[in-house]
């Protein structure tokens, strides 16, 4: 009776320490030592092509974007060794094809819980200086891509396991070595990997869609969509017929966004307190920004929906309904959101400017395609 | 103790030299008088006794210029006083701050700004700064590309015109070159060598709804932009900016 209670609290200690881990994590995962200084180091300055009219790209002092660098991030972007059960990585929930999100309202992660918000485009990202995620939790990339690593409705992995991982794979040491001149296949680390993610996320870059191209003078809108421009951008003169649809206030620049937080009328709230989602207010714990979210790009909008934080329209036709409404009522929604009710053609107008933001060459470049 | 002595005065001397000579000016929002909290809870009254939230209060100072005589000495080509971080009372107790070391001490007569950003500054956009730069890209929001300018101030909140617990939201916008105003003040001002000197600037949003004798009426005209091609735009548009500039006094 004594050696099965004994038994029994080896067996509890052992599945306290082991119980909660992810499945398929290799327990016994050690990392490996190993000099790599045999392997050059010598990294090549990468410079993304920024667009004409586009602001400069502003990059960390300590993360250069260099050949190897980038390389190294598309890698570790596209590998499911990302995952704990290596079945998901970033590229699963933020596809090329998409814009750089994935199609869904909202994503499942390896074990099949459903996120609470949608997938973001991953777009011009190196000119976003005010923070990342739907709720701006991380201020920089670097510590934006730490995060889905672990996130429990993400990639659910453990990065002490990833690391030990990625120092015994076949080539990844190397390719750190490049990227990064360490010594020895330990010196790998988390905040490596997430530089040369973000390294890779600041090269995607879209500036070549129609209305690029309409801003350089090498193509005409049709009169469609330049009425739907000129709402946009409240350039009209005669503002019955084109009346100013306010988009531009959150959606001005070159990027189609300005990268703040706004509360867009996406839910209702009869008090602040009363958000089913508190965005960035569950960050800052500023109850006035409750119900705000980081205001996304409009670049290869027609591609990345459904809309929204939390993917509540499939269509961009309903999106455009929701503002032309006045969108849901709630103590701080902006005050720019206001029944616009515009009418059927000025929707379609509307409609029409936003599918020339769609930018093919962005979603079928092959530098940012999956490497494997 | 006289081997001590040099080196106390040594230290003395030393220590006396560090205090530099700094002018902070300070940029101080109020309502009516209380502090301006843009954290979408606080009621104000509005002139007709309704209850008015302010979410947004921010503006561009440009050429804030010391004048002696015929002497100019130009302390901040722009920037860009922004209240976001009032959201409590500690939070607002704490001014907006320009810090300025490099500057001639003495007797000023008077100072003088700009509200908004200067032509020549103005023909420029976010593109062309840093980020961070007052007029850089992480304030693209103050560019508004359909006027070819900044925004030179902006107040947004909303109004509870029939008391019934449904706030209407207002935004009034304004910018352009024809919009650009300048203010001065007429004031002695001292500033002292090896001092940390202070001048406080207190703007009353209440009073940027009211020339005095008229007010805004919300109701009716919840938005302002700057259109040159609106005349009714113009109208409002001005008023705002008038009454922008007279809202701001010297402490």
């Amino acid at each position: 009776m004594k050696l099965n209670f004994s038994l029994f609290c080896l067996l509890s200690i052992f599945v306290l320490i082991f119980g909660c881990r992810p499945e398929n994590v290799d327990p016994a995962c050690l990392p490996v030592s190993g000099s790599l200084t045999n392997i050059p180091y010598l990294p090549v300055p990468a410079s993304a092509a920024v667009p004409v009219g586009f602001p400069q790209m502003e990059v960390p002092p300590d993360n250069p974007l260099t050949i190897q660098g980038v390389e190294l991030g598309r890698k570790l972007f596209y590998d499911p060794i990302l995952s704990a059960d290596s079945t998901q990585s970033c590229f699963s929930c933020h596809q090329q094809s998409f814009g750089f999100a994935d199609g869904l309202g909202v994503s499942d992660g390896i074990d099949g819980i459903s996120g609470k918000r949608s997938s973001m485009p991953l777009i011009n990202l190196a000119f976003n200086h005010q923070g990342f995620f739907w709720d701006g939790r991380s201020a920089s990339l670097e510590e934006q891509a730490l995060l889905p690593v672990e996130d429990s409705v993400e990639l659910h992995n453990d990065w002490d396991d990833l690391i030990c991982k990625l120092t015994q794979h076949d080539t990844y040491p190397r390719l750190f070595r490049e990227a990064f001149g360490i010594e020895d296949k330990i010196d790998i680390t988390k905040e490596l990997a997430a530089k040369a993610i973000a390294q890779f996320e600041r090269t995607i870059i879209s500036g070549n869609s129609k209305y690029d191209k309409f801003l350089r003078g090498e193509v005409f809108l049709s009169d469609e969509e330049l009425n739907g421009h000129d709402m946009f951008f409240d350039l009209a003169m005669n503002k019955v017929r084109f009346p100013d649809s306010e988009c531009a206030h959150c959606h001005g620049s070159r990027l189609l966004t300005i990268n703040e937080f706004r509360n867009n009328g996406s839910q209702e709230a009869a008090t602040l307190a009363d958000f089913e989602d508190a965005g960035l207010g569950g960050i800052t714990g500023n109850l006035g920004d409750n119900g705000k979210f980081r205001i996304p790009t409009l670049r290869n909008i027609e591609m990345s929906g459904p809309y929204m934080h939390d993917g509540q329209f499939e269509t961009l036709e309903e999106v455009i309904e929701h503002y032309s409404s006045g969108g849901l009522s709630s103590p701080n929604t902006d005050p720019l959101i206001y029944p616009l009710n515009l009418d059927a053609v000025q929707k379609a107008e509307l409609l029409a400017f936003l599918k020339t933001l769609t930018d093919t060459t962005s979603l079928n470049s092959p530098a940012y395609s999956n490497p494997f | 103790m006289r081997q001590l002595l040099p080196l106390l005065l040594l230290f003395l001397l030393f220590t006396s030299c560090k205090k530099e000579t700094t002018l902070e000016l300070n940029f101080m929002a109020n309502y009516d008088g209380a502090d301006l909290l843009l954290d979408e809870v606080t009621d104000y009254n509005y002139y007709d006794g309704t209850p008015l939230k302010i979410s947004t209060f921010r503006f561009y100072i440009s050429n804030i210029t010391l004048v002696k005589g015929t002497e100019e000495t130009v302390l901040v080509d722009v920037a860009d006083i922004d209240f976001v971080e009032n959201r409590d009372a500690a939070s607002a107790a704490i001014p907006q701050k320009i810090v300025i070391e490099n500057f001639e001490t003495g007797s000023y007569d008077k100072i003088k700004f700009d509200i908004g950003v200067s032509e020549s500054l103005n023909a420029t956009t976010p593109i062309d700064y840093t980020s961070t730069h007052p007029l850089g890209l992480n304030n693209s929001g103050e560019y508004w590309e359909s006027w070819v300018s900044y925004v030179f101030t902006k107040i947004e909140g909303r109004q509870d015109q029939d008391e019934d617990g449904t706030y209407n939201g207002f935004a009034y916008h304004v910018g352009g070159d024809q919009f650009f105003t300048t203010k001065e003040i007429t004031r002695s001002i001292e500033i002292k060598e090896k001092k940390n000197n202070v001048i406080q600037f207190n703007i009353d949003a209440k009073k940027v709804f009211s020339d005095g004798t008229d007010q805004m009426d919300i109701v009716n005209e919840p938005s302002s932009h700057s259109d040159l091609n609106v005349p009714s735009q113009v109208t409002t548009a001005t008023k705002i900016m008038n009454n922008f500039v007279n809202a701001i006094t010297l402490n």
